[in-house]
């Protein structure tokens, strides 16, 4: 082929990026080439609109349905964030026609949404719900839903756009998806092939597998299907406003950049402490735990955003690349070191806000031998330019003294002490803490002058409440997911790698502790801040918790 | 002085305190010291209070977040009574600080002065934390604009945006307004009562344009988000977007001038101007006053192959507080026909309805209430600045009303 052949495909067919964009080249497909095309939008790019799209859940029957997904869809369509013809398609085993399945959502919007429910408001709502009933192994309910699709398309103007949400238990997840695949009602999509009639994209919940061989082949079975650009996996931590602060607070503000580093912090502290027990949720949580669900998917979310380099851009794949960095230059405990690293414990009875509260073995559906913890302490090394030496000591537990999830990050003490004379032999190293629930807001430690004829110091703390600040309370976490999946903004889903890379962290540890002999699983009583070893983990570093 | 704690509103974490006085003239340290004497007492009486000064809690300084500094200029008792009440029901942001500058004097001597100030504490949910409110009301005669600017200038609270706030009017030829705008960051306005149209879009457009584009809002245009929002809405569908260029029917129709000497023209004049601006309308001259209400001829395409936009704005009948639009419809009258109408159902909701000839007609509902002064006002100050979508529209706005016509 030569420059002349009139064959030849001209670069001039591609969307013009503007300069410096290489981030935008894998993209979700159809956020691009939408922006600004309509020209009543110019200018209100502060509020995200969802276009016309149907939403497949799978699942429909779940609590995650009732509880979070319907009134936040319920919300967006009441406060016109979404299209006029938005459409939902429920899909579970349950025998429901339309009729039952819009009646038992309205109780499920009734009692969570946001937006008060009046016949009107929700008769114009329900006109977008339908239902297809089947078993998710059943290939002739994808029959049924491609039927219903297509009807949907034309009469309700969804222009073929779907989005695919898998609000399932994880183990129906690859039968799913490849039967949405042999039934051609999604294909593969990425930035070098139009979409043949609209975007397809799949949203699923976290756990994205039970270890790195299954989060694997979860992700090999979706990539498979779609591509990564079409996938939004579901954290809705990093939904929540305090988490997003959290990168505003770091990238928009040259204070706190500077000093953000080896240099200045001595060590970092995560927490994501709940005072509840396991709840209804015993099932699920006796083959995870502790480990498995909070700290390889919310916590070392939190580390990568807190410990990543500043992004090019905020923006889908420009971020999750600083933020699998991160991840990949964290060092996990493996073999040995995994007894001095980490801490597992599992909660006993005890009081919690002065009840009494049985131990996890006493829980409904909780095995009375169980061993799985309900508690994790680790600690962890950022091993690159910025963070060497630094270590992140990161907890999580069930009924803990309080519900509390945070990040502090201690800062070093200053060199030399100027004050000692002046009787002020010590003052604590300043200490920054941003609260991501509740209480959601940033504070400050840092040394004070005692009004008085004396030079006597002690340690003030200045607090931003970001309710105090901003007053509305923002978004509902699973809003503002949603809102990002329909409008193909991927910035707060977790890519293939970063899943992978964060069970990387875990695995080895989850194996060390299975070659263990757990006999002795540490018990601590309800109401506590863990067990002991937890306490030993990080005194060995000289340090300690702190008490949130 | 007198120190006084009015009944408090739900928001309140607690009564506010309010000191109030009159003078033969006004000064700025009194002012100051009764100001810090206010929080003393305040923090004497909410020792515990989450975000009090508590003295119990020695080891805590509490950092007030501080938002901006309010200046509003109220004209008449009755404005500066409507200002207080809506700066301190204000909940979802709020200035920290607000002077009302008033020059009637109403109620007390022509020669004296008087000095109001309210310090409170609130909060938006039970939840959230409490914000710190101060509002300092200042009368003068007539006759002191510098004196009362320059008081302004010295109350306000150090770093922060100063925004100068005017509900009534007139804007032009308005002594204080004119000091108070060289000194401040943003001037918001609320044009739904303006009788003085022409005058008054000529004077913000003007002052849109002061000091490398002043950020300048009206509260009629934020009433208009969700109005525009939805009609931009029916265009994100690219099977509807063609219709845009087909359009030659606009029919806006305006809330009627109501007791509260409110109306919607100003809202549909801005609605007009947003539609042309965005789509490359021309008005060939002014709209033209017919059976209660405007219309005019628009040019619309390239020039050559430029086809005829029907412009009708027209006063209505409903009686709902909104004072903004009841519906705002785009069609066409030849060739394939299609139709987008937006129209206020009630005080609570919206209706929608498109239809074009390839996509089945659609209709729906949403939730959207008629929202109150406070949070329209808090949605302005949250996000004042130069918006280029709103002067544009301005532009237009201010090109089709007719000169010399008052409403």
């Amino acid at each position: 082929m030569s420059f002349s052949d009139p064959d030849r495909p001209l670069v001039s067919v591609l969307p013009d990026f503007p300069a410096g964009s290489d981030h935008e080249l894998h993209e979700s497909p159809g956020l691009i080439e939408d922006l600004n095309l309509n020209p009543l939008r110019e200018g209100m790019t502060q509020v995200s609109t969802a276009p016309p799209s149907v939403m497949v859940i799978f699942g429909v029957s779940g609590d995650l349905t009732s509880r979070k997904l319907m009134p936040s869809l319920y919300d967006l369509a009441m406060t016109s964030r979404l299209a006029e013809g938005f459409t939902i398609i429920g899909i579970s085993r349950r025998e429901w026609s339309d009729e039952q399945f819009r009646s038992e959502m309205r109780e499920s919007v009734e009692a969570n949404a946001r937006t008060p429910v009046t016949q009107d408001r929700w008769e114009s709502f329900a006109k977008g719900l339908f239902y297809v009933a089947g078993n998710f192994d059943d290939q002739t309910m994808y029959d049924r839903l491609g039927s219903l699709l297509a009807v949907v398309d034309e009469e309700r103007r969804t222009e073929g756009n779907r989005l695919f949400y898998l609000a399932t238990p994880p183990s129906f997840y690859i039968s799913i998806i490849n039967s949405l695949g042999a039934h051609d009602l999604v294909d593969r999509q990425d930035f070098y092939s139009a979409p043949k009639i609209g975007w397809m994209r799949l949203v699923v919940e976290k756990p994205i597998g039970n270890d790195l061989l299954s989060a694997r082949e979860l992700n090999h079975a979706m990539s498979e299907v779609v591509s990564e650009s079409q996938i939004y996996r579901i954290d809705h931590y990093l939904g929540k406003e305090t988490v997003q602060n959290a990168m505003a607070f770091r990238f928009a503000n040259v204070l706190f950049e500077p000093v953000w580093n080896r240099h200045y912090v001595d060590h970092m502290q995560i927490t994501v402490a709940e005072s509840l027990g396991v709840e209804n949720r015993a099932t699920y949580y006796e083959e995870a735990g502790a480990t498995r669900d909070m700290l390889q998917s919310h916590m070392l979310q939190l580390l990568s955003i807190v410990a990543m380099e500043p992004p090019a851009v905020f923006r889908g794949n420009a971020v999750r690349d600083e933020k699998v960095k991160v991840l990949r230059s964290v060092i996990a405990p493996g073999g040995d070191s995994v007894r001095d690293l980490t801490a597992r414990g599992q909660y006993a009875a005890g009081f919690i806000e002065g009840n009494a509260v049985p131990g996890y073995r006493q829980e409904q559906d909780v095995s009375p031998k169980s061993l799985t913890e309900s508690f994790v302490a680790m600690k962890l090394k950022v091993d690159n330019w910025r963070w060497a030496d630094v270590p992140f000591y990161l907890r999580t537990g069930k009924r803990l003294p309080r519900r509390v999830t945070e990040i502090a990050i201690q800062f070093q003490r200053v060199p030399h002490l100027m004050f000692k004379a002046a009787g002020t032999s010590e003052v604590e190293p300043n200490l920054l803490t941003i609260r991501i629930q509740p209480d959601e807001g940033i504070s400050l430690r840092f040394a004070a002058k005692i009004p008085g004829t004396t030079m006597e110091l002690r340690t003030v703390r200045m607090d931003f409440a970001y309710g105090a600040a901003f007053g509305s309370a923002g978004a509902d976490a699973y809003e503002r997911l949603l809102i990002d999946a329909m409008t193909g903004d991927q910035t707060l889903f977790a890519r293939r790698d970063e899943v992978e890379t964060a069970w990387n962290i875990v695995d080895p540890v989850l194996s060390a502790w299975q070659d263990e002999d757990v006999t002795g699983l540490p018990l601590y009583e309800a109401g506590t801040w863990g067990p002991d070893k937890a306490d030993l983990l990080i005194q060995r570093d000289g340090r300690s918790w702190r008490r949130p | 002085m007198t120190i006084a704690t009015p009944k408090a509103d739900l928001a309140s974490t607690s009564e506010p305190m309010v000191a109030e006085w009159t003078a033969s003239n006004l000064e700025v340290r009194r002012i100051r010291a009764a100001l810090d004497k206010l929080w003393v007492d305040w923090a004497d009486r909410s020792v515990g209070s989450p975000a009090g000064m508590a003295t119990d809690q020695q080891d805590q300084a509490f950092m007030r977040p501080s938002t901006i500094n309010a200046i509003a200029i109220a004209d008449s008792e009755g404005e500066a009574t409507r200002l207080e009440a809506t700066l301190a029901t204000l909940q979802e942001y709020s200035p920290s600080r607000s002077i009302i500058l008033s020059r009637s004097g109403s109620g007390i001597g022509e020669d004296r002065c008087s000095v109001r100030i309210e310090v409170a504490e609130r909060r938006a949910s039970r939840s959230s934390s409490p914000t710190r409110i101060e509002i300092i009301t200042l009368v003068a005669p007539s006759g002191n604009d510098e004196m009362l600017a320059s008081m302004a200038n010295a109350l306000l609270l150090p770093d922060l945006p100063d925004v100068l706030v005017v509900l009534g009017e007139p804007l032009a030829n308005n002594g204080l307004v004119a000091s108070l705008l060289e000194r401040t960051d943003g001037l918001l306005v609320d044009t739904v009562s303006t009788h003085r149209v022409g005058e008054t879009l000529d004077y913000l457009l003007r002052a849109s344009q002061l000091r490398n584009r002043l950020g300048v809002g009206d509260l009629v245009w934020t009433r208009l988000r969700t109005w525009r929002d939805l009609l931009a809405q029916f265009f994100d569908q690219p099977a509807a977007r063609g219709a845009l260029d087909r359009i030659d029917d606009v029919r806006i129709v305006y809330a009627p001038r109501k007791e509260d000497d409110r109306s919607g023209l100003t809202a549909a004049l801005l609605v007009a101007g947003w539609l042309g601006s965005r789509l490359g309308w021309r008005a060939p001259g002014d709209l033209i006053p017919s059976n209660g209400g405007f219309r005019l001829t628009l040019r619309a395409g390239e020039r050559g192959k430029s086809r005829e936009v029907l412009l009708s704005l027209q006063e209505g009948k409903s009686n709902l507080s909104c004072s903004s639009l009841e519906s705002v419809r785009l069609a066409t009258k030849g060739g394939e026909p299609c139709e987008f109408l937006v129209e206020r159902r009630d005080e609570a909701a919206i209706t929608t309805l498109s239809s074009t000839a390839e996509m089945a007609h659609m209709t729906r509902l949403v939730h959207a209430s008629c929202p109150a002064d406070g949070t329209i006002l808090a949605a302005k100050l949250r996000r004042l600045r130069y918006d280029s979508v709103y002067i544009e529209a301005l532009e237009l706005a201010s090109v089709l009303w007719p000169p010399g016509f008052e409403s």
